[in-house]
């Protein structure tokens, strides 16, 4: 192959998409051409070199203002649901209040009457299907967005992004497994004491489900604030797990338990086991 | 779930799943608007307005081009209207482009690295179009195919340019190394 066939290749080379076939065509080529060789080198120490750019991060506010955005526009579609269904209700409202049948009508006599309002209640009960299914799914967009929005704030940097997206999963009627892990994680794993009491609040809405209940279980272990360790004792108690028992009696007899921390662990096995 | 099932939903109107999109891409097209404007205000506002197009225009996603190369379709557009806008330019060749590091003093950029400096200032010195099929193939890890399908050219031309673009950029960088090395003399 010529040079300039040879040179046709070093963008794929660059970028690592050379077929086998080509590649030893370019190292045999290379091998023979110091002028090509050099060229390539150059090439591949300057691309390389472009790697040592950091990767800059936006302020806080993008994330701000594109969640406002996207809870804007959810709106919107809700607002344009909830509106498409009033149309057909004060349409089918127009249908059947204060409508007169001309006067010829009558004269079909009571089987084409029969006919009529058996079409009509076939009619309203398709459409009322319709619009039931239409604000069901509406409740559920709204419940996904508000898990996938909580989420993606737990995994923030910041902790007042996590704590917002704390907040977010109150309002979530029925959590996905994906968003109880996220809420499990951070309760186990957050590095400030104030996001994972504050999923501990999070947490209680969800207690009815058995992974949230081993997951709070298996927490009080790995806790070493005192702040939290009561939270959890509490939140034992209040879900009257009597698992808990073992627990607390571990957790009393470590050496390094505040002492706040093993009256309350004392106190939540005396109510464990009454 | 990939880029563009999670696109194909908020097409189809769970909306909620632009987030997920949001979480992918947002720091990587803030990088490329930053890199092409050097401007980090103007680069947020333009992350912005390309996922409100992305709403906007969501109707139109056919999922024939993988959603990447769809969105950097928009983010181009978001960025030509920036420049328009700004009366610079009416297009990305004759665009007058900003400093990366506008505000920044030289012991300032010594400070963040002095390599990672000059190759920033060396990329600035490329004309726009070089420094955007950079970004694009360096590091939004689009391929040239994809590049061609985006920028609607042969595929031999954006190969041609990565080439040269690649070159002059080696050429700028020593010049500016030689240039460093003689003011610390």
């Amino acid at each position: 192959m010529s040079c300039d066939e040879i040179r046709s290749l070093f963008p794929d080379a660059l970028t690592g998409e050379l077929d086998a076939a080509d590649r030893a065509k370019l190292e045999i080529h290379i091998a023979g051409c110091p002028f090509c060789g050099d060229e390539l080198r150059l090439l591949s120490e300057t691309w390389a070199r472009l790697g040592i750019l950091p990767t800059e991060r936006p302020s806080a506010s993008l994330s701000g203002r594109f969640y406002a955005m996207l809870e804007a526009e959810r709106r919107q579609i809700e607002a344009a649901g909830q509106a498409e269904a009033a149309t057909k209700r004060s349409k089918r409202r127009a249908l059947f209040s204060g409508r007169r049948f001309p006067r010829p009508a009558f004269q079909f006599g009571l089987g084409a009457l029969i006919l009529t309002a058996g079409l009509g209640a076939g009619l309203l009960l398709g459409a009322r299907g319709t619009i039931g299914g239409r604000a069901a799914t509406l409740r559920g967009e709204v419940d996904d967005l508000r898990q996938t929005v909580a989420v993606a704030l737990l995994d923030k940097p910041s902790s007042s992004d996590r704590l917002q997206g704390l907040s977010y999963t109150r309002q979530i009627s029925r959590p996905g497994q994906a968003t109880l892990d996220a809420l499990l994680r951070t309760l186990d794993e957050d590095s400030s004491v104030s996001v994972r009491l504050a999923a501990a609040d999070a947490l209680y809405l969800f207690t009815g489900d058995p992974t949230v209940k081993d997951g709070i279980l298996a927490s009080l272990a790995l806790q070493e604030s005192p702040i939290v360790q009561v939270a959890l004792i509490d939140l034992l108690v209040d879900m009257r797990e009597k698992r808990a028992v073992d627990s607390l009696r571990t957790l009393i007899g470590k050496p390094s338990v505040d002492p706040a921390v093993r009256k309350q662990a004392e106190n939540g096995i005396r109510q464990l086991t009454i | 779930m990939t880029d563009d099932l999670a696109m194909q939903a908020v097409r189809d109107g769970r909306v909620e799943q632009l987030a997920v999109l949001f979480e992918r891409h947002h720091i990587p097209l803030f990088n490329f608007f930053l890199r092409l404007t050097g401007n980090r205000a103007a680069s947020e506002d333009l992350v912005q307005d390309v996922f409100i197009r992305i709403l906007k225009y969501r109707s139109t996603y056919r999922g024939e081009d993988k959603f990447a190369i769809w969105m950097y379709r928009i983010a181009r557009n978001a960025h030509i209207d920036h420049l328009r806008k700004k009366k610079d330019a009416l297009s990305l060749d004759d665009a007058i482009v900003e400093p990366i590091h506008p505000g920044e003093s030289p012991a300032e950029r010594a400070e963040k690295g002095a390599e990672a400096a000059l190759v920033a200032r060396a990329l600035d010195e490329l004309s726009p179009r070089k420094k955007e099929i950079l970004m694009l193939s360096r590091y939004q890890n689009l391929k040239y195919r994809e590049i061609a399908d985006l920028l609607d050219c042969p595929v031999g031309t954006v190969k041609g340019l990565v080439h040269r673009a690649v070159a002059e950029l080696g050429e700028i960088y020593a010049r500016l190394t030689q240039e460093a090395c003689r003011h610390e003399l």
